[in-house]
């Protein structure tokens, strides 16, 4: 049977749309992506054919998709199944991008605090102290006074902010940092479905609270007890793990 | 309480897909939106098994190796159809599914039944 050029387009467009929430090899999505569109043509069919129509129109592709599942459930439906083939990030490429993230994080804040410092310091000198020392030409400046302080304050919180959005909500949105984007990581539920902000906080907890420390001992924990799982203690807490997308596991590790 | 109903029902029919879609392979080969779609008819639309739930199970099926899957031209316009048909082991898999599900009607009979499947 004919399909219309606008019920074509959206039904491309709905299949797309799911295909891209799922994410396994590229080979499997080819093969989804077929399959769905397949479904939904035939079902279009059906509806086109009930109501006398030799050819398939957008009502019909409409009817369907009103009585079909949201994307994300049928994204979410696929995504359990394939979870466990996909090879789970170990100590080193997570290593690798948390680092990344760092630098990525550093740069941007430490100019975000360059910005705010700035005008402080130009317009309030003397509520600084200037150090210039003469045997290693370091200078630095320390706050003294109440301008001064609530530029450390505006500081502070800034970057405490920048962290929580950094490592957290970007996680939540995304399923990702900057970092593991870029190495390909990305974080889900055990059960394969995207995390949400709830998750991010749990799991992030040690790399925003206290210092580097609990994060070393997070990821040691890793190494030690839940090497097989590839889980941090947080992550077992908030029920998450991180993958390499779109990567199968390797056959002698099933 | 319908709600709660229809949340138990979903549980349900999510425990028995694999039984259903490999008892209607056993009658022929079959795509995924016939699955669905005969499931549906002949059972009055008892079964009606959602595209998240049905497309997955087939996956998992075909990497337990209860199915195997393999495309087919329709022609005509209409895109090509990826057909499922159940292996030896689908059915010697089925055959044990049935059994136990008789066996669990069975035990659900005895607890609520009068053991001809009438209430007591």
């Amino acid at each position: 049977m004919e399909i219309s050029d606008d019920a074509k387009a959206r039904l491309s467009n709905r299949v797309n749309r799911i295909v891209g929430d799922i994410d396994v090899y590229d080979a499997e999505k080819r093969e989804i992506t077929r399959e769905l569109t397949s479904h939904f043509y035939d079902h279009s069919m059906t509806h086109a054919t009930e109501r006398g129509s030799k050819v398939i129109e957008k009502q019909d592709i409409e009817a369907v998709f009103a009585e079909s599942e949201d994307p994300r459930e049928i994204a979410a439906g696929y995504m359990q199944s394939y979870v466990n083939s996909l090879q789970r990030a170990g100590f080193v490429s997570r290593a690798i991008a948390f680092v990344i993230d760092w630098i990525i994080f550093g740069l941007i804040i430490g100019f975000v605090v360059l910005m705010i410092s700035l005008p402080f310091l130009a317009l309030f000198p003397d509520q600084f102290n200037w150090h210039f020392t003469e045997p290693h030409y370091q200078f630095f400046v320390e706050p003294n006074g109440p301008v001064a302080m609530l530029m450390a304050f505006l500081i502070g919180s800034t970057t405490f902010i920048g962290m929580l959005v950094y490592f957290i909500v970007l996680e939540g949105t995304f399923g990702a940092t900057p970092g593991k984007w870029l190495l390909g990581l990305r974080v889900l539920r055990e059960d394969g479905t995207r995390i949400g902000y709830v998750e991010a906080i749990i799991r992030n907890i040690p790399k925003v609270v206290g210092n580097s420390v609990f994060i070393v001992i997070d990821a040691l924990l890793m190494l030690l007890l839940f090497n097989k799982e590839k889980q941090r203690g947080f992550d077992k807490i908030a029920r998450t793990i991180v993958v390499h997308k779109g990567k199968k596991k390797d056959r002698k590790e099933t | 309480m319908q709600e709660d109903i229809d949340k138990w029902l979903k549980e349900l029919k999510k425990g028995s897909t694999k039984l259903s879609i490999l008892s209607l392979l056993r009658s022929g080969d079959k795509y995924g939106y016939e699955l669905i779609h005969d499931l549906e008819v002949r059972t009055g639309g008892v079964i009606i098994i959602k595209e998240s739930n049905a497309y997955p199970a087939l996956h998992s099926m075909e990497g337990d190796g209860l199915v195997e899957s393999y495309w087919k031209e329709t022609g005509e316009g209409i895109p090509p159809r990826k057909y499922y048909r159940i292996t030896a082991r689908g059915q010697g898999f089925l055959e044990e599914m049935i059994r136990e599900w008789k066996r669990y009607v069975n035990a659900m009979d005895e607890i609520w039944g009068d053991g001809n499947g009438n209430q007591r």
